[in-house]
This record gives structure tokens, C-alpha cells and sequence, in this order.
């Protein structure tokens, strides 16, 4: 009641950054009150569910004190709900999406536009590791299949998109991250850690997924250059230059094949780097007529 | 996201009831266990670790904390998903587990016979022999000590004193009522 009272005093003479940190004391407070009544009775049932006790608190205390500082630590606690729950559990833990919908809800309502970042950031934690958990506990490609899908509609119907809301350029880079980390997945992650696939390094397989990660980063390259989507554009650079040195890594041995390999990844970034240099010419006339 | 000074007080106040609510309903549901639950003893075995948030700790381990898959009836329960172990108390005054199950048996009451509720520590193992037991824990696994007394603890479990009086409610719930040290009951927990 004391920090109530602090966060009162501290709303009313407008010192807005102490109070939200006043808030996010309070939700402090709540989730160590609750790990000490579990402590009092010995309180040793599932962990999960004290976690979800507390996102649901923080989540109560943004929506009545509208503070992004709550919204925030509801993002980051629903994370760990989930997460926790999926290690115990082995599933893929739809339970997720009603409180991530209705936090997303709440981020809109403030109009706080770091908050739609964190619902994209925490409902991709939620969606790249979503193979696991379905079908044959293999299924990334349905994880890049969505985000392919999400990056294609942000592509195609982006004004659209940004008629209501200015999120197109974000979604198409979220969407770049999650369909490259489901390819990544699918060609690196999975069979070489858990699942010790046979040496066999030239499988059809990973040179299908290759060129189509390749495709896929070089086209999401070339789209974010000609809508100036630079977080994007510095997205699927990253991914293109993870992708090289894995799949160099994974594939070539002889210095010959490693010769030719950067041979052809120098000419790739090249053919770009003249792209963009292209690409940037001609804005910049644009720019000066405007 | 300032407003006027009564709607910031009155949401403020209502986030402060409410958190608060839930810790009291946290600590009225126990205490309602705790004073009307029916009252087990079980005998534990204890190792010593110690919780990096919540101090020092006794892990107390029982002789039903290992149940046979051959006792389970019907479907096995979702990984990590409460089901329900029934106790029955044997002629030497031990209670052994005698059958599990993903819903609340619906028995006659008996003083021999109890339901607990409880969830799997591992995964369920999907192949095997119906001999392979299943690790189970009820929520009473954690004894929470002054620091230094832990070890104490699992000394006198060490020598088979320690015991458990536990109290469950008509739903399976259980919580640690008290420590029996050579049968007499040496800690009861006060309610508040």
C-alpha cells in the first residue's frame, strides 16, 4: 500500500517515469509475494502456474494504470509462462495465444509503439521453436511457411497495412527473422543436434533449403531496399552471411571447395552491393524532386 | 497515460485490491486445507538442496512418489498434467498407492482410502513394460527450514524418524501440516 500510495504521489505532480518504475515495483513486489506465500506453506505445486498468477497481476496493472512499463514486464512474464510450461510439458502450449492476444490488445489501447515491437518479439519466442512441439516434433517448415506467408502479405498489401496502422515495414522484418529461422532450423539446428543425421553433407534436401534460403534472403534484401526498409534490409544481411558461413561449415573441407565457395558468396554480395548502389541513385533524384 | 487524480487512485486502488485478493485467496485456500483436509502420515526421505530465490529447503522424497504404470486406469494423462494417485492404507499403517487415473476417482468415502492430486516429474514413457514406474510428485515435496536446519533434517530422515502429517481436501490437493520426528509431531505449521 505504501508503493500505491508513492505511485500516487508521483502520478500527481507528473513525474511519469518514476511512477511507471513505481508500477513496475509494485509488480515486483506481487510476483516475490507470491514465491513467499509458496515459501510460508510449502507451496510446491506447478511453477508455471504461479508465473501465469503474476503475468495476469501485471497485466491488470496495465490495463488500469495504462502503463507501458507493466505492459512490458506482462510481455516478458508471459514469455517465461510459456516457456516454463513448454519445458515441463513437451508441448506446444496454445494456452499462449489468448494472453499474448490479449496483451497485444492491451499495447494497441496504449498506443505505445515499442509494445507492438514486444508482442512481435515475444510471439516469435513463442512461434521459431513451435517445430518441436507438433506432428513429427520436426516441423519447422510450418514455422517458415508462416512467416513466409506473414512476409508476403506485409510485401503485398503494405499500404493497406499502413492505412490503418504504420506496421508493414516491422511485420516484413519479423517476418524475415521467423521464415529464416525456421529454414535455419530445418537445415542446421535440428538433425545435426539432437538428431545426428548420417555425414552425408550434399543431401538434396539441405540444397533445396539452401537455394531457397538463399532466394528467399536475396529477394527480402532487394524488397527492403526499394521500400527503404532498412531494419529489414540489415535482417536479411545477417541471415544471408549466417547462412554462408553455416552451410561453409557444414559442407566444405578441401581448400579448392572453400576457394570456390567465396568465390561465389563475393560474387553474390557484389551483384547486391551494385544493386543497392543502384537502387540508392536512383532515390536520390526522387528525394531532390520531392 | 496521466488522467485526472481520482481515476489514476481509484485504478491504482482497484490493482492493489486485486493483487491482493489473489494473495489472500492464496493464503485462504491454504489455510482452509491445512484446518479441514483429511490427515495422511507419510514417511519421507529428504536430500538438502537450497532454492537460489527462496532460501534453504528440505526435498522431501516418499515411498509413493514411485507408482507403478501397471495401476493406471484408462488414458495416460498429458505430459505435465495433473491426475490422481489413490492411496490405501495397509495393515502395517503405511499408505501404498493402488491406482491412478486422469480424472477424481468417484469412490465411497473410506478412512482407508484417498485421492491425491498429482502430476508426473518426467515424461510419460510411452513404450516399456507396464512394470515401469512412474516418478510422481504431490506439491508437498519442498519443506522450507530456517537456514542450517535442513541438514538437520535429513539426519533424522537418514535414520528413518522423519515422517509428514499431510492434509488433503475432497479435490486431491495436499499440504505439509507438520514433521513427525519418531512418530510424535514435532512441527506443526501455524495457519498464519
Amino acid at each position: 500500500m505504501g508503493l500505491l500510495c508513492r505511485r500516487l504521489r508521483l502520478f500527481r505532480r507528473q513525474l511519469n517515469a518514476f511512477a511507471h518504475a513505481a508500477v513496475l515495483g509494485g509488480i515486483a513486489i506481487f510476483g516475490a509475494s507470491i514465491m513467499l506465500i509458496s515459501q510460508m506453506y510449502h507451496i510446491d505445486g506447478n511453477p508455471p502456474d504461479a508465473v501465469l498468477t503474476w503475468a495476469l497481476g501485471a497485466l491488470m496493472a496495465t490495463v488500469l494504470v495504462r502503463s507501458p512499463a507493466a505492459l512490458a514486464a506482462t510481455f516478458a512474464l508471459t514469455v517465461v509462462w510459456s516457456s516454463y510450461e513448454r519445458t515441463l510439458a513437451d508441448t506446444a502450449h496454445w494456452e499462449f495465444l489468448p494472453l499474448w492476444s490479449a496483451t497485444a490488445a492491451a499495447a494497441a489501447w496504449l498506443g505505445w509503439r515499442p509494445g507492438l515491437h514486444l508482442a512481435a518479439i515475444s510471439f516469435s519466442i513463442w512461434l521459431i521453436p513451435l517445430g518441436y512441439f507438433v506432428l513429427d516434433h520436426h516441423a519447422h517448415w510450418i514455422v517458415a511457411a508462416v512467416g513466409a506467408f506473414a512476409a508476403f502479405g506485409a510485401a503485398a498489401a503494405g499500404h493497406a497495412i499502413d492505412r490503418r496502422i504504420a506496421a508493414s515495414a516491422a511485420l516484413f522484418a519479423y517476418a524475415v527473422i521467423v521464415t529464416f529461422a525456421g529454414l535455419y532450423l530445418l537445415q542446421f539446428v535440428d538433425e545435426s543436434l539432437f538428431y545426428r543425421a548420417p555425414d552425408a553433407p550434399w543431401t538434396p534436401r539441405l540444397v533445396l533449403l539452401a537455394v531457397l534460403t538463399l532466394v528467399f534472403l536475396l529477394a527480402a534484401m532487394l524488397w527492403a531496399l526499394m521500400r527503404g526498409n532498412r531494419g529489414a534490409l540489415w535482417l536479411a544481411y545477417g541471415g544471408f552471411a549466417l547462412e554462408v558461413v553455416s552451410l561453409y561449415v557444414k559442407t566444405f573441407g578441401t581448400l579448392l571447395d572453400t576457394s570456390l565457395f567465396f568465390l561465389i558468396t563475393a560474387l553474390v554480395v557484389s551483384g547486391l552491393a551494385w544493386a543497392a548502389y543502384q537502387l540508392h541513385r536512383r532515390a536520390l533524384p526522387a528525394e531532390a524532386n520531392a | 497515460m496521466i488522467g485526472a487524480p481520482s481515476r489514476i487512485l481509484l485504478a491504482l486502488a482497484s490493482v492493489g485490491l486485486a493483487q491482493t485478493s489473489v494473495l489472500a485467496y492464496m493464503v485462504i485456500d491454504r489455510v482452509r486445507l491445512l484446518a479441514s483436509g483429511r490427515q495422511i502420515t507419510l514417511p519421507v526421505v529428504p536430500v538438502d538442496p537450497r532454492d537460489l530465490f527462496r532460501g534453504e529447503y528440505a526435498r522431501l522424497g516418499y515411498d509413493v512418489g514411485n507408482v507403478s504404470l501397471q495401476l493406471l486406469e484408462g488414458p495416460r494423462p498429458r505430459a505435465n498434467r495433473a491426475f490422481y494417485v489413490v492411496l490405501e492404507k495397509m495393515p502395517d499403517g503405511n499408505w501404498h498407492a493402488v491406482k491412478m487415473a486422469r480424472e477424481l476417482p468417484q469412490e465411497p468415502s473410506s478412512p482407508d482410502r484417498i485421492a491425491l492430486k498429482a502430476r508426473s516429474s518426467y515424461a510419460w514413457p510411452q513404450e516399456g513394460p507396464r512394470e515401469t514406474a512412474v516418478r510422481v510428485r504431490y506439491g508437498i515435496e519442498s519443506y522450507f527450514v530456517p537456514e542450517g536446519q535442513a541438514g538437520k533434517l535429513e539426519a533424522l530422515a537418514r535414520e528413518k524418524k522423519l515422517a509428514t502429517l499431510i492434509a488433503v481436501d475432497g479435490k486431491g490437493n495436499a499440504a505439509i501440516k507438520g514433521i513427525l520426528i519418531d512418530g510424535v509431531l514435532q512441527y506443526e505449521e501455524p495457519f498464519f
